[in-house]
Formats: C-alpha cells, sequence, structure tokens
C-alpha cells in the first residue's frame, strides 16, 4: 500500500464539518430568586393565600427565563389570573367530590361510603390527567426565539397508559414498572413540540429496565450510596434518547455531581434553617444544566408558529395533588 | 456596540417575529420616539414601536435582553447593548422588573415584614383563640369532639364508690359548679391525668391507686381543672387551627423544598406556650386549693415521685411542660391553708379500686382493642 492510501481516512475524518453543539446555561442567582420568595411569601401572607398563583407564576417566570438555550433565553407568558380561575375550578371539582360524600353520609352512610369511594377513584384517575395537563400548560406558555412549546392533547391516551402500568406493575410485584415508565416517559415526549416540530425518544424498554433493576439493586446493597450514580445514569439516559429533528440530547452529569448537589442541599439547608434554598437551587440549576446540550443539525426555520393550547386547570390540579413537575 | 448621534441611538441585535424561530439580524435604531427594527440591509422595516410602549426584560447587566411593545405582542427584538437599553430606559421605556441594588434592599424589607407579621400572630394568636373559647358555651365545645368521650367511654372506671369520691374531689375544688368539670378514672397504667375538649377530666387507674392521699389527687385535679376553666384545649385548637391554614396558604409552595420542616420553629414556639399554659394551670390550680383550704404538699408529693412531664437537666425548650424543679418551686411557695382532709380513708381506698377488677391498659393502643 503507498503512502497516500495510508493517510486518506485522516483526511476524510479532519475535512468533516463539527456538529453543532446547542448548549444550556441557568444565569439566575440565588439573591434574585430569594428575593422572588421572600417577596412571594410576603404578599401570599397579606392576601391570605390569595396571591399564591401570582406567586408561582413569578417563581417560574424568574426561572424559567433564566435559563439560556442556545444562547437564548426562554420566556414564560404564564399568568397568575390564568392560575387562579384554575384555582378556582379545582377547588369546585374538589367541593363536588369531597362535599357530596359528606352530605349524603348525613343522610344514608352506606352510600354516603360507597360515594367516598367512588371519590377516591375519581382523584385516582385525576393524577395522570393533571400530570399531562399541567405539563400541557407549562409547555405552551415556554417559548424560545419568539416560538412557543406546545404538546399535542392526548390526556386520554396518557390515561390508558398510565392505568395499564399501574395493573401490570401491580401483578408482577413491580418488575413491569421501568418499563411502564419509559412507555409514560415516550408519550409525553413524543407529544411535546417546539413549534411545529416535534420531539422524540427513543429510549428502549430493555435498557429502562436493566438501568432501573441493577440501580435499584445496588442502591439497596450498598445502603443507598449508589443511589446518585443511578440517578444520575437514569438521567442520562433519558436524556440520550430525547431528539429533536437531527438533534440528540446529552447529559455528561455524573453520580459524584449528584452526590455533591445532595450534600450542599441536605447541609445548606439544615445549617441556614431553609434560607438558603434559592441559592442552593441556584446551585443545583447551575450544575445539571451546564451538563445539558443538544448535539446536531437544527432548522429553526422549518420551526413554525402554533396556537397557543390547554388551561391552567390542569397544573392547579397536579398541584394541590402534589403530582406537579417543575424546572 | 451602539452609535449615537443627537437624536438617534443604534445597536445590532436580532428580531424574533414570531412566525418561525430562525432569528434574522438586524438593526435597532432609536428615533422620532420610536424604535426602529430594521434588517441589516436596510430594506426591511420590521417594527417602529413608540418607546412609550416598550417593556425592556434584561435579567442582568450583560444578559440578552428582550425588547417588546405592548402595541405588538408576540415579537421581540434582542439585544445584549446595555448602552442602547440605558438610552431606551433614558427615553421612556419601562423595564422589567427592578436594579439589582433595590431588589436587595427590597428583599430585606420583605424579610422583616414576614418575620414581623409571624411575630405578631405568634404574640396575638393565644388572647385571641382565648377570647374566642371562652366564648364558646361547653355543651358546643362537646360536640365537637364526640369521638373523644366515646373512645374513653368504654375504658372509664365507674364503681359508685369511686364516682362519689370523685364528686367529693371534685365539690371542694368547685363549690359553686362554676367549671362544669366531668371527672372520670380511666383504665390506663400511666400515672397522669389529662383535660380534654368539653371539660372532661381523666384521671389514669395508675394514678389513683398510686396516690398516698387524697391531697395528691386533688392536687393534680386542681391542676386540669384549671385547664378547663381557661379553656386551654379549645383556645389550643383554635390557635394551631389559624396558624395551620397560615402556614399552608403562606408556605404551601415552598415546603416541598425545604429539607428540614418550616414549621419547626412554630413548634419551638408552640412549645413554649405550652409551657406557659402548664405554668398558668399551676398557679390557678394551686389558688383553687387554697381557696379550698387544701393544702400543696399534695401536690408536690405527687410531682416529686412521678417526676411529671420532666425537663430537669434536659433540654427544657423542647418540654410540653416547666421543669419540675421550677414547678416545685412555685409550689413550696404557695401559702399553706389546712382545712380537713378531702376524703376519707374509706372515700380514698374506694377510689384506688375504681379499676379493680378491670383488665389493665398499659398504652393508649389498647384503648381501641
Amino acid at each position: 500500500m503507498g503512502l497516500m492510501q495510508e493517510v486518506a481516512p485522516y483526511a476524510v475524518y479532519r475535512m468533516a464539518p463539527p456538529i453543532p453543539r446547542l448548549e444550556v446555561r441557568y444565569m439566575g442567582t440565588g439573591g434574585g430568586l430569594f428575593f422572588v420568595a421572600i417577596k412571594n411569601l410576603l404578599l401570599t401572607l397579606i392576601t391570605l393565600g390569595i396571591y399564591s398563583p401570582w406567586a408561582r407564576t413569578e417563581r417560574r417566570k424568574y426561572l424559567w427565563q433564566n435559563v439560556e438555550v442556545g444562547g437564548q433565553r426562554l420566556r414564560y407568558h404564564g399568568t397568575g389570573a390564568e392560575l387562579f380561575v384554575g384555582y378556582l375550578k379545582v377547588a369546585l371539582v374538589y367541593g363536588v367530590l369531597f362535599g357530596v360524600p359528606m352530605v349524603i353520609s348525613m343522610v344514608n352512610s352506606i352510600a354516603g361510603l360507597i360515594v367516598q369511594v367512588l371519590g377516591f377513584f375519581a382523584i385516582v384517575l385525576l393524577i395522570p390527567i393533571a400530570i399531562y395537563g399541567s405539563r400541557r400548560y407549562r409547555l405552551s406558555r415556554t417559548s424560545l426565539r419568539g416560538v412557543r412549546f406546545g404538546q399535542d392533547p392526548g390526556a386520554k391516551g396518557f390515561l390508558r397508559v398510565y392505568l395499564v402500568t399501574f395493573l401490570l406493575s401491580a401483578v408482577s410485584f413491580g418488575l413491569y414498572m421501568p418499563v411502564g415508565q419509559n412507555h409514560l416517559h415516550e408519550y409525553l415526549t413524543s407529544r411535546s413540540r417546539y413549534g411545529s416540530e416535534r420531539f422524540a425518544y427513543d429510549g428502549s424498554d430493555s435498557d429502562a429496565w436493566r438501568i432501573v433493576f441493577v440501580g435499584m439493586l445496588l442502591s439497596m446493597v450498598t445502603l443507598g450510596i449508589y443511589y446518585p450514580w443511578y440517578m444520575a445514569e437514569f438521567a442520562r439516559f433519558r436524556v440520550s434518547h430525547t431528539i429533536f429533528q437531527g438533534a440528540r440530547g446529552q447529559l455528561d452529569l455524573t453520580g459524584g455531581d449528584v452526590w455533591k448537589i445532595l450534600l450542599v442541599a441536605v447541609f445548606g439547608t439544615i445549617f441556614s434553617l431553609g434560607i438558603a434554598v434559592p441559592w442552593i437551587t441556584t446551585y443545583a440549576l447551575r450544575v445539571v444544566t451546564a451538563k445539558i446540550s443538544f448535539n446536531g443539525q437544527i432548522d429553526y426555520a422549518r420551526v413554525e408558529q402554533r396556537p397557543v393550547e390547554g388551561g391552567a386547570a390542569a397544573d392547579d390540579l397536579a398541584s394541590a395533588l402534589d403530582v406537579g413537575i417543575d424546572l | 456596540m451602539s452609535e449615537s448621534t443627537s437624536d438617534v441611538a443604534r445597536a445590532s441585535g436580532e428580531w424574533a417575529g414570531g412566525e418561525v424561530a430562525a432569528l434574522v439580524p438586524v438593526h435597532l435604531e432609536m428615533r422620532d420616539g420610536c424604535l426602529l427594527v430594521v434588517s441589516t440591509d436596510g430594506v426591511t422595516t420590521f417594527a417602529r414601536w413608540p418607546i412609550a410602549t416598550l417593556r425592556l426584560d434584561a435579567m442582568h447587566e450583560g444578559s440578552l435582553a428582550h425588547i417588546e411593545s405592548s402595541s405588538d405582542p408576540g415579537r421581540a427584538a434582542t439585544t445584549v447593548d446595555d448602552a442602547f437599553l440605558a438610552a431606551l430606559r433614558a427615553a421612556g421605556a419601562r423595564r422589567a422588573g427592578l436594579p439589582v441594588r433595590r431588589r436587595g434592599a427590597l428583599a430585606l424589607a420583605c424579610a422583616a415584614a414576614v418575620v414581623a407579621i409571624f411575630g405578631g400572630l405568634y404574640a396575638v394568636a393565644p388572647w385571641v383563640s382565648r377570647a374566642i373559647a371562652q366564648r364558646v358555651p361547653l355543651d358546643v365545645e362537646r360536640r365537637l369532639q364526640p369521638r373523644f368521650a366515646g373512645l374513653f367511654e368504654s375504658r372509664t372506671c365507674r364503681t359508685p364508690g369511686a364516682q362519689a369520691a370523685l364528686v367529693v374531689l371534685r365539690d371542694r375544688l368547685d363549690p359553686t359548679g362554676s367549671i362544669h368539670a366531668d371527672v372520670r378514672v380511666v383504665n390506663l397504667d400511666v400515672p397522669n391525668a389529662f383535660a380534654l375538649p368539653g371539660g372532661t377530666v381523666l384521671l389514669t387507674r395508675a394514678l389513683v391507686e398510686g396516690a398516698e392521699s387524697g391531697e395528691e389527687v386533688a392536687g393534680v385535679l386542681a391542676h386540669e381543672m384549671a385547664h378547663v376553666r381557661h379553656r386551654h384545649v379549645l383556645a389550643e385548637l383554635i390557635q394551631d387551627t389559624f396558624m395551620s391554614s397560615v402556614w399552608a396558604a403562606t408556605m404551601g409552595d415552598y415546603s416541598s423544598l425545604l429539607v428540614v420542616d418550616p414549621r419547626t420553629l412554630e413548634h419551638l414556639i408552640e412549645l413554649r406556650q405550652s409551657r406557659d399554659v402548664e405554668a398558668e394551670a399551676d398557679r390557678t390550680g394551686l389558688a383553687m386549693l387554697a381557696d379550698a383550704r387544701v393544702s400543696p404538699a399534695g401536690l408536690a408529693a405527687f410531682l416529686e415521685r412521678n417526676g411529671f412531664a420532666g425537663g430537669d437537666g434536659e433540654l427544657t425548650f423542647l418540654s410540653t411542660h416547666p421543669s419540675t424543679a421550677n414547678r416545685l418551686q412555685v409550689i413550696r411557695s404557695a401559702p399553706v391553708v389546712e382545712g380537713p382532709p378531702v376524703l376519707t380513708p374509706g372515700q380514698l381506698d374506694a377510689l384506688r379500686k375504681a379499676c379493680a377488677g378491670e383488665p389493665e391498659i398499659r398504652s393508649l393502643r389498647d384503648l381501641f382493642h
């Protein structure tokens, strides 16, 4: 073989264009978040809790708008007023679910008990609907480069996958749980959009199951010491199988990073009696977001604006049921 | 970089038109009271916004700022040019949020106000809740807590002799019957006494069986009847309900973020208030004993023997009651007014045998079986 044939592959490698890398950064400060938190606390206190939806919006606005994706900041367009209206709707649903059985119990205790049980099942069914709707609301109120994110309608389908996961996990003594959770995540991700362009998820069930099974087993054997490594691997798995157009997600978070965040969170909170929480949150967000990137080509010209969809009631319901997701 | 002439300021930036996510490089020009957003080749004018309608949103100095107009929602120009942004502000554009320097001062003021409001609430809550409790009729209070009565009803020891002795004790301490205490012996193997909602006072089997004199039982009973007289139980329920509602309404969004329960401080304040309430019950109980001409030595002897509710050499601030040493000091300094014995030997014996023949209940859990 001649010399030219030896060096040709190297030359081809050097000439390949670099893969575009979209980096994520959190630019907020502990002081800024503390200001938002203490102002919210005061106004919520003075208004006996009525300010709470506006407080939630202010907090989200601060967190969201300090996230930079590829040098551009996210924008949050949700309002306290729409959360407040959602809150009133949820209060009405709660009033019916808890008030009606109480009234029926006064007339007939057995009928009241039956209605109470039915109400309990109704709340269980509301959980996945709240998770889906809350995510839909938050995505539709978030924009990047002037174009909103979104999530297609599909709460009924999500409820179906949720119930299948619940039932099969119960029957299989939890062995099905990682697979079911993977399906739920795939359902949510594949219905999420940035403008007109959908996200995709290609994490396999077998890999998800292996990560959870090995992670939980090692966490138990090591009395929890391994748990942060499991958390990091699980998060890496999810992000690395998330795709948008030609770009694939990447998370460089390690178990050591998670350990550091946990230690700072636990000891910082204890020794500051909770006052340092905004600074700890800022530290955690900075560490995690700095490890996230999307590698590959994104054609922004193809990302077209879509109408805003999704009401705030599901977000309030998720908050009431304590199943909400946050940044 | 921004350039400026006498009436024109310029900067470079990007245009997010809101139709697609691709950004267009633009020149931003402030001219004739308006912001012009013009393509870099000068051919296309994307927006002409009156400066009075502008809102500048820069999270930090030097960070990417969004410029939006209330007259044209959904579209924005961005720039990192602080000098240009300052010129827009000087010309009347609104900035979103406060400057960092003012934020710090306002945060401190907010923190001080929050501490003052919570401090004020904790200072006022005991007085208000007690005033409300005093106005609630006792039979209404009994209806509020029917489960307590039902729970102890089946475990109450009711021999005729013991019942008669309890009536003698109660009438000696409250001859006018103004306190309306319902005194019972409950089958529980722990030497203690409780005041429940609705004026029910429970003396435990272990307490009456171990009593060396009627004065010991009378001393403990006076303390519990003082709780009933001051309506301490209902006042505590009212205060706890009110403060819990305030905490839930204000801290609901944040408590999940905290590793430490944010109500730890509240629990410490409540313990302090509980010690104050117990001290008040001691003082009122001693006054009742003096009025009834019963020696407080019995109460002192009982506390010494049982080391009631601890606190000695321990962390007093974590205790619901004042330390036994402090309580004994108060009791021993009370005036001693000797009268006839509160119970005859026969009555004391009947009281001690109130639960004779009943199976012993060693813990509260046994009450449910």
